[in-house]
């Protein structure tokens, strides 16, 4: 899908104008310059489990980026690696805000290649669906055990183990679940109004 | 006037609305279609589940509300009060694990059949996986984005306020009999009785103000989901860390098990060392407490707990209980 969102003519008293894609996104009523924490925690977890689906993660969000046109917002690598680890549970967590500007450009862009790998996304959960029914190892399913294997070693290698959210997933089942979980809540984001729903939802029990 | 049908298809999931329109012929949009602004039926084929589920208005209103409450619970872990709505709604959405979800339907006569208590429908229940669910959700978003379709129900997203949050624990809450019915110090002495380390107990801390109440944090039911568990830790982390000054003179550190609710606030606290149990009007934590709210604390609420230091050189340590 190609969403070539031009500048935004519209309302020019606005300088700079913002890429359209970020419109269909309200401000929630939290403070503009700053995220709450699980807003950061959760789009980056997002990320991280797109990144385990499909080879060339951070290259590839660049890319996405670019063609959305929220290179303004989304700049290199090392802009992006930065409003990554305003995540609390990264190794090298950065004492930095996550502006909601920011946010809505990450959540466009896992939304959007969420909705690139649909097919993948659907197969894995419909084989994790019969495999656990069955009650069949998921090691013997090639796609659904790379994907975990690379979830885990993504998560393990970017999280610091002494926070206690990373101390919560000390084994690999407890990885694998939320691997699973994660690939669910990209399931919903390929919807017809799965961005919004994502965006919303990061900010359930942070408004008054 | 001719019926109009308006079908959304996914692979588990078919949504069919028949209705008519009011609306004179010419206000038809470019596509040529009329809109459609009176439902007279909905079918919602659940195909997998092998269901079907019908209804008028009514139904269909409360389906799409409490599909699209649920999806925003499934993403945030949130409790969304749209999805469980017993009262008005004629439909429900439960989670029974991960991968398995709940829709309840209650008959649409059921208002009439409570007064006659013989039921005329009977309620049905459909047993979704979370593929299924997402289609059920998506044929929802396909009918939402379709202007030409019952333009007066349009797609409402808003996040669940916190102040819900913490009411529906307090149902939660009533739910759980009173284990402790004292107050003030003396229910703080108990909590720190519940608490392995006897030295720390035997002598309570100074009452910290007059309206503080500890909760018993010990026999509370923990809080397990990890993301929330992150969440409380940042919080309590910068609810302290501001607070907490370099104190050479203690020359040792001060540990604390530090109980905190769902959302956010410090219920109880219990000295972990002697020095902690002397010391402690010198942290943050007695201020921070929080304020006794009649006839609630009685009753046991959601808890995680927290190992919290604060050390001489003013730096505060907080770490899961019993995860080191």
């Amino acid at each position: 899908m190609n969403v070539s969102a031009s500048a935004n003519p519209l309302d020019s008293s606005t300088v700079p104008s913002l890429p359209l894609m970020l419109e269909s996104l309200p401000n929630p009523p939290v403070d503009e310059r700053a995220c709450p924490p699980r807003v950061r925690l959760q789009i980056d977890l997002m990320l991280l489990a797109i990144e385990a689906l499909e080879l060339g993660g951070s290259e590839l969000f660049l890319a996405i980026a670019q063609e959305l046109e929220l290179q303004d917002i989304v700049k290199n690598r090392v802009n992006l690696w930065r409003m990554r680890c305003t995540n609390p549970l990264r190794r090298s967590h950065a004492r930095r805000d996550l502006s909601l500007l920011e946010a809505k450009a990450l959540v466009v862009i896992a939304a959007d290649l969420a909705r690139r790998l649909t097919a993948i996304i659907r197969q894995l959960l419909l084989t994790y669906q019969q495999m656990h029914d069955k009650q069949i190892p998921l090691e013997q399913n090639l796609r659904l055990s790379s994907y975990l294997e690379r979830f885990r070693s993504h998560f393990r290698s970017r999280m610091n183990p002494r926070r206690s959210g990373v101390l919560a997933y000390n084994s690999p089942e407890k990885l694998d679940e939320l691997a699973l979980t994660l690939l669910q809540k990209l399931l919903f984001c390929t919807g017809t109004a799965g961005m919004q729903r994502l965006w919303i939802s990061l900010f359930d029990g942070e408004v008054e | 006037m001719t019926t109009i049908q308006r079908k959304y298809s996914l692979p588990n999931c078919t949504l069919v609305l028949e209705g008519l329109s009011d609306r004179p012929t010419d206000s038809q949009s470019l596509d040529g279609r009329p809109v459609l602004t009176i439902l007279t039926y909905v079918e919602c084929q659940l195909i997998q589940a092998k269901q079907t589920l019908t209804g008028g208005r009514d139904f269909f209103e409360s389906l799409v509300t409490a599909v699209s409450g649920y999806a925003q619970e499934f993403l945030s872990h949130v409790t969304h009060p749209e999805a469980h709505n017993k009262d008005s709604g004629l439909v429900q959405l439960q989670k029974i694990d991960r991968d398995r979800h709940r829709l309840i339907v209650q008959p649409e006569d059921r208002k009439e059949s409570e007064v006659n208590s013989h039921t005329e429908g009977t309620t049905q229940e459909v047993e979704l996986t979370t593929v299924q669910l997402f289609d059920l959700v998506e044929a929802v978003d396909q009918f939402f984005a379709d202007t030409q379709t019952l333009p007066d129900l349009t797609l409402q997203l808003a996040p669940v306020s916190r102040r819900y949050v913490r009411s529906g624990q307090q149902l939660v809450k009533q739910a759980v009999p009173a284990t402790v019915g004292a107050s003030g110090l003396a229910l703080a002495a108990i909590a720190f009785f519940l608490i392995p380390i006897p030295e720390a107990v035997r002598r309570p801390t100074e009452p910290t103000s007059p309206s503080a109440q500890s909760t018993n944090i010990a026999n509370a039911p923990p809080i397990t989901d990890p993301l929330q568990l992150v969440q409380l830790q940042q919080k309590l982390t910068d609810q302290l860390r501001p607070a907490w000054k370099p104190n050479a003179a203690l020359g040792q550190d001060l540990v604390y098990r530090v109980g905190v609710a769902a959302d956010g606030a410090i219920k109880g606290y219990v000295a972990m060392n002697d020095v902690a149990n002397q010391q402690v009007q010198q942290t943050p934590l007695p201020r921070l407490l929080s304020q006794f709210v009649a006839g609630s604390a009685a009753t046991p609420e959601s808890l995680a707990q927290f190992q919290v230091t604060f050390t001489p050189k003013g730096e505060v340590q907080v770490q899961p209980w019993g995860g080191k």
